[in-house]
């Protein structure tokens, strides 16, 4: 359980970050996970499944926080969104990378959990299709919409 | 922008903030303490099971315990004899049963044998069972049927043995008489049959009718 929380605890808080866009809130996720993951330790038989189950708890989690906090993220969204405004910003290198993570924050749900998972988790699509339980062909059209609605955010944006 | 960058600009800005550190060593002491608050409570809720438990063995034991002791305390009432029925269906004993035909009071007697033999006598004012007007037949009560008896007149000098039918329903100690049909002469007047008809008997352990 140790090496196992040594292994992945860094990787699943990050994930978890890009999903409820918070530092505590994706530490309090990740720390269920591993909370239910130590209530069934006894009936984990193979190793590769203790990744896919943590994985699968931290998407599921986010989403639940997401949607208890939701009233109140919406505000935080608006306060940074007026935060990173100034146009003097615009020109430092990384504020296209903020700009590409805000998108994925407005992001319907389903298709930011499967950018997230892609892109950042490095995924397969068979996986996310297993960890969200939804098809293969769904996880493309989400993906599909989902790139196509970052680039006309950013476009918009600039 | 074409995809494959768009895939590349968002691989890399998802990945941007990996450079900051996560306290690992916090989170381990924060999991640990969690799970050790987990086997706490865990270990409480079972305490509590095992006490709930505990505590419905010792009701119900005290409950079964009260009402044995209830029981015990408690008189036993002798339950009311049960009313045999004789194979005709009818319930043995006297059937006895008041009606009133062309304004006079009148009684029907109907004793019924558990071997399907019996005595019928019936009458109105100034009628008594026992007299040599009065007296009560010998018949044979044979089944004809749910809730049907048919009644003969028991005398083997006679041809004609006149079988009345009698259709009731039995109950408690009651017999009610929901129809008779008699051919009216001699055993049962049609009249009196008519007037009968809706009577309630009255099932007792009375002794035997005297006879002619």
């Amino acid at each position: 359980m140790v090496a196992v929380f040594e292994a992945h605890y860094t990787h699943l808080v990050r994930l978890a970050r890009h999903l409820v866009d918070d530092q505590a809130d994706a530490e309090d996720v990740v720390m269920d996970a591993f909370v239910g993951l130590s209530r069934r330790w006894q009936h984990v038989r193979r190793t590769e499944d203790v990744f896919f189950y943590l994985r699968t708890s931290v998407v599921n989690g986010s989403r639940s926080r997401l949607r208890r906090l939701k009233v109140a993220r919406e505000r935080r969204h608006t306060q940074l969104d007026r935060d990173a405004a100034p146009a003097d910003q615009a020109a430092m290198a990384h504020l296209e990378h903020e700009a590409v993570v805000r998108a994925l924050r407005v992001l319907p749900r389903r298709q930011r959990e499967v950018l997230v998972l892609r892109y950042y988790d490095g995924a397969s699509e068979a996986e996310i299709a297993e960890v969200l339980r939804i098809s293969v062909g769904s996880v493309k059209t989400h993906a599909s919409r989902g790139l196509h609605a970052v680039a006309e955010l950013l476009e918009g944006s600039t | 922008m074409s995809t494959d960058e768009l895939e590349l600009l968002l691989a890399s800005s998802l990945h941007e903030d990996d450079s900051q550190s996560v306290d690992v060593h916090n989170a381990r002491a924060v999991l640990r303490d969690r799970l050790e608050r987990g086997q706490r409570a865990g270990r409480r809720r079972a305490l509590i099971g095992i006490a709930a438990a505990v505590l419905a063995v010792v009701v119900t034991a005290s409950l079964l315990l009260t009402g044995l002791r209830h029981e015990e305390a408690t008189p036993v009432r002798p339950s009311p004899p049960r009313v045999a029925v004789s194979p005709s269906g009818l319930p043995v004993g006297l059937l006895k049963g008041t009606y009133e035909q062309d304004g006079l009071a009148g009684a029907i007697l109907l004793l019924v044998r558990a071997d399907g033999s019996g005595q019928l006598s019936s009458g109105v004012k100034g009628w008594q069972p026992c007299t040599e007007f009065g007296g009560a037949f010998g018949v044979e009560i044979r089944r004809a049927g749910p809730g049907r008896v048919s009644i003969a007149y028991d005398n083997p000098v006679l041809e004609d043995r006149e079988v009345v039918t009698m259709s009731f329903i039995v109950r408690d100690r009651s017999v009610t008489i929901v129809s008779l049909g008699t051919p009216g002469n001699g055993l049962l007047a049609k009249a009196s049959a008519d007037a009968i008809t809706g009577t309630v008997l009255h099932v007792t352990q009375a002794p035997e009718l005297c006879s002619l």
